[in-house]
């Protein structure tokens, strides 16, 4: 494909099926207020997971404490990354190690190029994954060609990170990022909002190439309509901090037909872990 | 300043104190009088660069006078009913006397939640040392504090909206005016309080506001002073904001020979609100001048400020808008914008933004513009059938509407507020 | 991590060019009166127009007392208490840079300013000043091939007397301020540039500064003159041995550009700031300013100033050609206990005339960094506009960010207009570029060089990325 394969990624090989994730009872909280109330999940290669659940249910909230937001104060609970405690590493180690969070809001950061930005992210993580460093033109050529994967026009390299984006160019951004960095394990926060109908398939197409049997995805959604373009193995309702439910694709197609409100009445009683 | 000016501005000095000393009630000053250890600030200090006090000083110290005439009230003021029944308002007017009246000539009738202290817990400036408390007073809040009554101390408490109503007006030459306002507001506490001052004489009205916010109250100054080119305005608000409180002040200010406001406001633990909106008008060779200084000694405060000038003929503005943000002022959102208009040639626009912030989580911005009218406005009403002047005078005018609009309704029927918005002489084609 | 404790982390490195050079050096005695006034202009062989100056100006220095209003602290500072000249002992006349003594050449090697004709840097000419004296100016004959003079002051004293008999504090008058009139009477050399009508100078100039001596003052003067439709590029850079004392640099700078003149002048600016505790360092008072006197004349200042204990500087320009151009681009970066008052001066008086000011301020540690800006519309500047934006950055909560801008219009057909703003390293930019796997100091060097954007672009290319590693470099240690 590009110069980037050209030498060997010193992370450890993974099996489809390898355990990469897995929460135990977390709960966390953010300025006194518990946000989760005892998460409990299991994401293996190969997976793509999809979590759903009402405004305020604690979905984003999972995510930023997944990779690290130091608003977030976890008080209980675990999360093991590839059998290693994840909440021990700051932020950039979670990222280097292949975490990958795609922001629900990107920030924009003002005179700061998009390209420089990429490049230096990119090599943090290929300096962890034992690959060479790709200096200012290979990098360039690198990124050219994975635009492409999310059809995005090579003049955006030269504008500041985010700055002056639309919505969808944002979102864009973010998937051009989970390209270059290759995550094992990749979280993606409302990926699917506000994008118009172009704009989601080939965000929609961009993620299906890159989730591969010896990776993991998990989708944080409100709507079916990203489902109906990448089919999840599992789909994780949650409410009040707490997964209220698991099932397959049929349980996305049940909300979409019944509401959340047909979650509160089952009362979660028929809870299930895959 | 030359050594003779220094000893002009001295013996100035010392023969007014002696004045103010004989005044009735003027014991106090008077001992201050004898051991006088300041002067007059000299264009040599910063602070004072740009302003001369020369419309002050050519006032006859020995032969000065409280006379006062009945003032113009809008109709909306004087028609409100007071007392009872909500809005609640009171209207008062000082008389020559140093007494605040109603308008019958009658003492005021308190409405309820207007209580007003007694005299000896009235003395001039216990708030404003509380904010400043380092380094001399700005000059008009120390000569006013040298200068025996009026005064009137109010608590303020209730839920009511109160309205009071303030009016000065000066026809004699020579008068001498410097008005004390202490206002206690409880928490909760809602006042409006509004200055009509008319000075048509060589004369000088030195006010001096001094304001405690408790908790949630809301204090609503609107100011409006007009005085002649020989008349001199040197005026001063000292507020301390306890949280969640509100200050709005609405200073309009024209005509003035030499006009010098200089608001405090300090928010004493953060939290609370501050809106200043000012609009100097300085045609002819009037000089109008505005200092103000807010300053957060606490987090999350909020101040929005606009200065509005327009310079005119040989009119001069001059604004210094200080904000202090200290590093208990985190998460300080503080707004400042000077925007001036330099209609003429000979007039003068000296405007200075001056921001000192050590927090570091704080949105501070300021913004400062100069010029004239805008050619595509102008050309714009051309267009549509507008003569330049005309057109020119309606811009100038929307300028102005963008504070005064600030003010209470009432007081835009202020009979003088005419002489403002009807600019003179417009060139008939 | 937070910003807050991701700034406490950031400074261990220490100041790189804090090397002294061990040379021997003729030094007059500390102290200052008439008599050392004139010892300079004899030791210098200076014509009398020379001596009639520094005396005049000594005079004058003598009735003036040293400016208060700035945001600055420090303790009272002994004039007698300098030394007004030391030099490196040396062959009178340096027939060629082999003559220039080794240790000397090695000096500015580790400084990285090549003097050695082989490593010379590549279309940089430089005029090398240690302590009171130029030591050595490169590619001088290249440049004299197109009519350029690029010399020390001295030799330009001697060499090009009438030009500089007629410009020489034509822009700075000798009694401009206290240390202007100060250097006026005891500068011992700096540089000097003339560039002939019509001439573009083929080559960026340079002149490096460097303070070897812990006593002695370097009061150097630079004069830049650009003849119609001439123009020149030039940068300086600056760089001083760590010692716990203060020492004092007051240094005048002038411009002059004619009709259709160009002068781009850029400073570097990396003296010995003080250490973490704010001992020792420089203290830079300087005058700096460009006279636009020609029509459609153009001087633009850009300043990237990192070092110094105390600055006190506002390069400004004089707009008094018609349609004439002035800028200030200025990044101005303040750590531990530094302070800088630092900003810029436009005076508009011909009519058209416009200028434009960038400033980025970054305050970290227990710093104090004021912009401190004058823009004056002059009752003849018909037509003339200002754009000034000055953008602050604080990081951590013990630095200051003052902003005073003085803005004073006398002609109702001139526009300006000032926009400033304050922020920080907010938390979800950190975060955000932490997610994507970037350390917080990267993260923060990378934020702070953003915020600078739009200053390092106009600096010449070669020193562009010499200002961003620099910025790096300085703000190590404030994120942890």
């Amino acid at each position: 494909m590009t110069s980037t394969e050209t030498t060997p990624s010193r992370e450890a090989p993974i099996q489809p099926g390898d355990v990469l994730l897995s929460i135990e009872n977390l709960r966390a909280c953010v300025e006194e207020n518990e946000i989760l109330r005892g998460v409990s999940l299991q994401i293996r290669a190969g997976e793509i997971h999809a979590l759903m659940g009402r405004n305020g249910s604690g979905k984003s909230t999972l995510s930023k404490v997944i990779a690290g937001h130091p608003a977030y104060t976890v008080t209980a609970g675990s999360i093991h990354y590839r059998g290693q405690d994840l909440l021990a590493f700051s932020p950039e180690e979670r990222a280097r190690s292949g975490v990958f969070l795609g922001f629900q809001y990107p920030v924009e950061i003002p005179g700061v190029s998009n390209l420089e930005f990429l490049r230096v992210s990119c090599n943090a993580r290929r300096q962890h994954r034992g690959q060479e460093e790709l200096d200012t033109f290979a990098f360039e050529d690198h990124v050219r060609e994975t635009m492409a994967i999310v059809q995005m026009d090579p003049a955006f390299l030269e504008r500041s990170v985010n700055e002056g984006f639309s919505g969808g160019e944002k979102k864009r951004n973010e998937v051009l990022q989970m390209a270059l960095l290759e995550p094992l394990v990749a979280i993606l926060d409302e990926t699917d909002s506000g994008l118009d109908i172009d704009a989601l398939r080939i965000v929609a197409n961009g993620v299906k190439r890159l989730a591969l049997p010896t990776t993991a995805t998990l989708l944080i959604t409100h709507y079916q309509r990203l489902l109906d373009a990448i089919t999840p193995d599992f789909v994780h309702v949650m409410a009040e901090g707490r997964i209220l439910r698991t099932g397959d694709k049929d349980l996305a197609m049940a909300l979409e037909e019944r509401g959340y409100d047909w979650i509160d009445e089952t009362d979660g009683s028929d809870v299930r872990q895959p | 300043m030359s050594n003779a000016t220094q000893f002009r501005s001295r013996l100035w000095l010392e023969t007014l104190l002696q004045t103010l000393a004989r005044q009735p009630g003027g014991g106090v000053a008077g001992q201050r009088a004898g051991d006088c250890d300041w002067d007059l600030p000299s264009r040599r200090s910063e602070a004072w660069r740009f302003t001369d006090l020369r419309c002050l000083t050519r006032l006859d110290p020995g032969r000065l006078h409280t006379r006062t005439a009945s003032p113009h009230w809008p109709e909306a003021v004087r028609q409100a009913p007071s007392g009872q029944g909500s809005p609640l308002r009171l209207c008062l007017q000082l008389d020559s006397r140093g007494h605040w009246l109603s308008p019958q000539g009658e003492p005021p009738p308190w409405p309820r939640g207007l209580m007003p202290l007694a005299n000896e817990d009235i003395t001039p400036g216990q708030v404003a040392r509380t904010l400043m408390p380092a380094g001399p007073l700005p000059l008009g809040a120390r000569l006013n504090s040298v200068t025996p009554g009026p005064s009137l101390g109010l608590r303020v408490s209730g839920p009511d909206f109160i309205h009071l109503d303030l009016g000065i007006r000066v026809e004699q030459a020579q008068a001498w005016l410097a008005p004390h306002v202490l206002l206690v507001l409880e928490p909760g506490a809602r006042l409006c309080l509004s200055w009509h001052v008319a000075v048509t004489a060589p004369a000088a009205v030195l006010p001096m506001v001094e304001a405690r916010l408790g908790l949630g109250a809301q204090l609503e100054e609107a100011a409006m002073t007009w005085g002649c080119p020989e008349a001199a305005f040197l005026g001063g608000s000292f507020v301390h904001q306890s949280p969640w409180s509100v200050y709005r002040r609405t200073n309009v200010t024209w005509g003035w020979g030499l006009s010098r406001d200089e608001p405090f406001i300090r928010q004493c633990q953060g939290r609370a609100e501050t809106h200043l909106h000012g609009l100097a008008v300085a045609r002819g060779q009037s000089l109008l001048d505005t200092h103000s200084t807010v300053y957060f000694d606490g987090p999350a405060g909020r101040l929005r400020q606009r200065h509005q000038a327009l310079a005119d003929d040989q009119g001069h503005s001059v604004f210094n808008g200080r904000v202090v943000a200290p590093r208990l002022a985190q998460e300080t959102d503080a707004g400042q914008l000077s925007r001036n208009l330099l209609l003429s040639a000979k007039a003068r626009i000296d405007t200075k933004p001056q921001l000192e912030i050590v927090a570091d989580n704080v949105q501070c911005t300021h913004g400062a513009t100069v010029s004239c009218l805008q050619d595509d406005e102008l050309f714009y009403l051309q267009s549509r059938g507008i003569g330049r002047d005309q057109a020119s005078r309606l811009l100038q005018r929307g300028f102005c509407e963008e504070i005064l609009q600030r003010l209470p309704e009432a007081a835009l029927s202020w009979p003088p507020l005419r002489s403002l918005l009807e600019t003179p002489t417009p060139d008939q084609p | 991590m937070s910003s807050a404790t991701a700034v406490e982390a950031l400074n261990k490195t220490p100041y790189r060019y804090g090397f002294v050079t061990n040379i021997e050096t003729e030094k007059i005695s500390k102290g200052l009166d008439e008599s050392v006034v004139r010892l300079i202009s004899t030791k210098k062989q200076e014509p009398d127009f020379m001596r009639q100056f520094r005396l005049k100006a000594y005079a004058q220095w003598q009735t003036m007392a040293e400016p208060d209003w700035a945001a600055l602290r420090y303790p009272p500072l002994d004039y007698q208490d300098i030394v007004y000249y030391s030099a490196p002992r040396q062959k009178e006349q340096k027939a060629s840079l082999e003559e220039v003594d080794p240790a000397l050449l090695e000096t500015f090697d580790k400084l990285g300013i090549p003097l050695s004709e082989q490593k010379r840097l590549g279309n940089v000419a430089v005029d090398a000043v240690f302590d009171s004296v130029s030591i050595a100016t490169t590619y001088k004959q290249k440049l004299a091939e197109h009519g350029v003079v690029f010399c020390s002051m001295g030799e330009a004293i001697k060499d090009h007397s009438e030009l500089v008999e007629r410009y020489l504090g034509s822009v700075v008058p000798i009694g401009d301020n206290f240390f202007a009139a100060l250097n006026s009477a005891v500068f011992s050399d700096g540089s000097f540039v003339y560039i002939p009508q019509g001439v573009q100078c083929p080559m960026e100039l340079s002149t490096y500064f460097r303070i070897n001596s812990d006593d002695a003052g370097q009061f150097e003067r630079t004069l830049i003159i650009a003849e119609e439709r001439a123009s020149v590029s030039y940068l300086e850079g600056c760089t001083a041995p760590m010692f716990d004392t203060n020492q004092l640099h007051a240094a005048v700078v002038e411009l002059v550009a004619l009709d259709d003149a160009s002068i781009k002048y850029s400073t570097v600016q990396n003296w010995y700031a003080g250490d973490e505790n704010g001992k020792g360092g420089i203290y830079n008072f300087v005058t700096k300013r460009g006279l636009c006197k020609g029509r459609r004349s153009r001087i633009s200042w850009t300043q990237v100033e990192t070092g110094s204990a105390i600055t006190w500087k506002y390069p400004g320009c004089v707009l008094r050609g018609r349609d004439s151009v002035g800028e200030f681009y200025s990044v101005a970066l303040t750590n531990h206990h530094q302070q800088a008052d630092t900003g810029t001066k436009m005076v508009h008086v011909g009519p058209g005339s416009r200028s434009t000011v960038i400033s980025k301020g970054i305050s970290s540690g227990h710093s104090a960094n004021s912009y401190r800006g004058l823009v004056h519309m002059g009752p003849q500047a018909r037509g003339a506009r200002n754009f000034s934006q000055c953008d602050s950055m604080l990081i951590g909560d013990q630095a200051a960010a003052n902003t005073h801008p003085y803005i004073q219009s006398r002609q109702p057909e001139a526009t300006v207009e000032h926009e400033a703003s304050t922020c920080n390293i907010s938390e979800d930019q950190l975060f955000y570029l932490q997610s994507r796997g970037i350390e917080p100091e990267a993260a923060v060097s990378m934020l702070v060089s953003g915020f600078c954007r739009d200053v390092f672009n106009q600096l010449p290319m070669e020193f562009a990325a010499e200002a961003d590693k620099l910025l790096a470099l300085k703000l190590e240690g404030s994120v942890g």
